[in-house]
């Protein structure tokens, strides 16, 4: 999992990576076909194309999600199975003030 | 091979400047004969030479022996240990008394001429010529830079503070005058007289101080006022005082019966004030009696309190606390200025003229009449202390240093859930430094624990019930030299010194058995055994393996002195490594809001 440019974020940033590669951690919702529904920390929903992952399967119900984000959709280059008692909430602040104090981060 | 010789020092021997031990080049070396009443004397003349200039010399009848036995040759490299320089005819000669053989060589090096006066002028000739040179390229294809005081052109005719010395009568200063003080009256041997001070800046922004006395002080009184400007020619020059006076220049002028003052209205090159000052810490390095410019903000204002002086004199008194963002120290102001100023609102200040001193063991500063206060100067370094302090910064310390103090050692169970410190606030909050001892908690790195000859990790321990005194072997028993117990065997307990680090400074902290025993996984019984058995690898291994090791950190400190220094100690009283990554986090975050709020 080595995209060193790929910066985490949450629903509400994702509209400014439009083609890029970034990073997204959320809760496994409902599958259609080969896409499923993704929910992020601050309460949003992001729709995850797996058409080129197909081989592999999430087994946590929490996942990151390396993928490029086009069309409304984040297309999956890989996924990290992450633990039940990932905390949510401190995952959201943390990518809150990422951009907050963006000379720090980025 | 011209690397060896020392570069430029031929000139600094002809000027008396300082110039140890040189490598010079021997050329020229020849042997002379004098006879004087029957006895013929040798001596060997020869030119020193450091690849550029040389110099005539001759070597004193002691070192002849160097000659003949062909430790000095022509074209050897020596070392010049001691020499004497005179003139004789009008030619500069080095007497040379003492020197070492470094190399011999079979050729002079480069074209050296004869260093004499005239060679002087001429070199500053061409450094002039090169520097004006070096300008010019400088110059161009660059953008012109913002003129600064510096680089501006100097009025024809003006001497730039700096360059005031006691050796050059005719000089010319144009300046601002900053501050004035009152004339003072004063009484030496049974006269009265009277005193003022003035201070002064120049175009450079450098300052200086000016004195005058008598009859002086009524006639430039009424010249001289504060924030005008002066053409200022005639004085004398002195060295500066530094127990009188704050000022950082070299000399002070005393303006005399040859000094004249005139009015100048074109100011445009003089700064309307010169912010000279230092920070805080340098207080701590500067010596008691001396006078010392500071900033800081006026944390704690005291009331006006009487106070009877050793002569008997009742002196009005002022206790403020002055601050900046790594410490605090006590300033006290007296008379009138105590009187005078209230110091509403926390202001930031440039204190000029403050006095250094000690109170039990802990400097402080004093100011009376003779200091002169700038509110609120308008500088960068200004505006960041008063930005720290909107930050709740001050307050901060405060919060922090009541949180702490007083916390008794087993009751605070949850100790966990206080705000992490940085362990540089050990030295810059003081901590340990009052009656009871201090605590603070921190998320630390244990970098190293100190296991080598010099600082054993363990110590022989009573055996008795609840007592862990250290126990000395005499005879076939242990001892205790404080509890007086006799024990067969003596356990073993730690108590090593730890180092512990975070981003913002390191300490040593001292750890006791338990914390030891969980943090190397060892009893302390088996660390001594592997060691009186030599087994040395083994020994090393478990404190090698047991860093760095993350934790958070309860630490108490306290003050002790010793061959009249106080240093902290520090005792590491619990430690737990981080397991709880979802807690840490969260205190991060609650500290990074609190800084960024503000």
């Amino acid at each position: 999992m080595s995209h060193p440019n790929s910066p985490h974020v949450t629903s509400k940033y994702l509209s400014n990576f439009q083609g890029k590669t970034v990073r997204v951690i959320g809760k496994v919702g409902q599958k259609q076909g080969t896409s499923v529904l993704l929910f992020t920390t601050d309460n949003g929903q992001i729709w995850v194309d797996r058409s080129n992952n197909l081989q592999k399967d999430y087994t946590s119900p929490i996942v990151e999600i390396l993928g490029t984000y086009q069309n409304n959709s984040l297309m999956e280059i890989e996924f990290l199975d992450l633990s039940e008692n990932f905390d949510f909430e401190l995952y959201n602040q943390m990518v809150d003030l990422s951009y907050q104090l963006k000379d720090i981060f980025f | 091979m011209t690397s060896q010789l020392t570069d430029g020092s031929i000139p600094k021997i002809f000027k008396n400047e300082e110039c140890v031990h040189p490598i010079l080049q021997v050329t020229d070396l020849e042997e002379t004969h004098s006879k004087n009443k029957d006895e013929e004397t040798v001596r060997y003349r020869l030119k020193l030479s450091d690849g550029k200039f040389y110099l005539l010399a001759t070597l004193n009848r002691q070192l002849n022996e160097m000659v003949i036995n062909e430790e000095i040759k022509n074209f050897s490299f020596i070392k010049l240990l001691n020499y004497q320089k005179t003139v004789i005819k009008n030619t500069d000669f080095l007497l040379v008394s003492n020197l070492e053989s470094v190399s011999t060589e079979t050729a002079k090096i480069g074209e050296p001429t004869q260093f004499t006066n005239e060679t002087e002028e001429n070199e500053i000739e061409i450094e002039k010529e090169q520097e004006q040179e070096q300008e010019q390229e400088q110059e161009t294809g660059k953008e012109q830079e913002q003129t600064t005081f510096k680089t501006q052109p100097l009025e024809t005719g003006i001497t730039l503070l700096r360059n005031l010395n006691t050796y050059n009568k005719n000089w010319k200063i144009k300046v601002r005058v900053t501050n004035k003080t009152e004339p003072k009256i004063y009484n030496k041997n049974g006269k009265q007289g009277q005193v003022m001070y003035v201070t002064l800046v120049d175009s450079n922004g450098d300052e200086m101080r000016a004195t005058m006395f008598n009859d002086n002080v009524t006639k430039f009184n009424k010249v001289l006022q504060v924030s005008k400007c002066y053409y200022i020619s005639g004085g004398m020059l002195k060295p500066a005082d530094r127990r009188f006076s704050s000022i950082q220049s070299d000399y002070e002028i005393n303006f005399n019966n040859y000094t004249t003052i005139t009015l100048c209205t074109n100011t445009s090159d003089l700064p309307k004030e010169a912010y000279h000052y230092k920070k805080l810490s340098e207080i701590e390095k500067t010596q008691n009696g001396m006078k010392i410019d500071v900033l800081g903000i006026i944390a704690e204002v005291g009331e006006l309190i009487e106070v009877k002086s050793r002569t008997g004199m009742q002196l009005k008194k002022r206790e403020c606390i002055l601050a900046d963002q790594y410490m605090r120290i006590s300033c006290n102001f007296w008379g009138e200025i105590a009187e005078k100023n209230t110091f509403p609102d926390n202001p930031v200040i440039i204190l000029k003229g403050a006095n250094v001193g000690e109170y039990l063991n802990k400097k402080n500063i004093s100011a009376s009449s003779s200091v002169r206060i700038i509110l609120d100067p308008e500088i960068n370094e200004a505006q960041e202390i008063r930005d720290w302090w909107y930050r709740g910064g001050g307050k901060k310390n405060q919060e922090q240093l009541g949180k702490t103090i007083g916390k008794s050692f087993s009751s605070n169970t949850n100790w966990i859930e206080n705000d992490r410190d940085p362990l540089s606030n050990i030295l810059n909050l003081n901590l340990g430094g009052g009656e009871k001892a201090d605590y603070i908690t921190s998320k630390v790195t244990i970098t190293h624990i100190l296991h080598d000859e010099n600082n054993p990790v363990c110590y022989p321990s009573c055996t008795f019930e609840n007592c862990t005194k250290k126990v000395t072997l005499q005879g076939s028993h242990w001892v205790g030299e404080k509890c007086n117990h006799r024990v067969q065997k003596p356990n073993y307990r730690y108590n090593p010194k730890i180092r512990l680090s975070d981003s913002s400074s390191s300490i040593y902290a001292t750890a006791f058995n338990q914390i030891c025993e969980d943090i190397l996984g060892a009893k302390a019984e088996h660390i001594e055994t592997l060691k009186q058995q030599g087994r040395n690898d083994e020994f090393n291994e478990i404190f090698n393996k047991a860093v760095p090791l993350e934790g958070l950190a309860r630490i108490r400190i306290t003050e002790s002195e010793y061959e009249g220094k106080t240093f902290k100690r520090s005792i590491l009283s619990s430690f737990k490594p981080i397991t709880d990554y979802v807690l840490e986090s969260k205190k991060l975050i609650q500290q990074i809001n609190k800084i960024s709020e503000n």
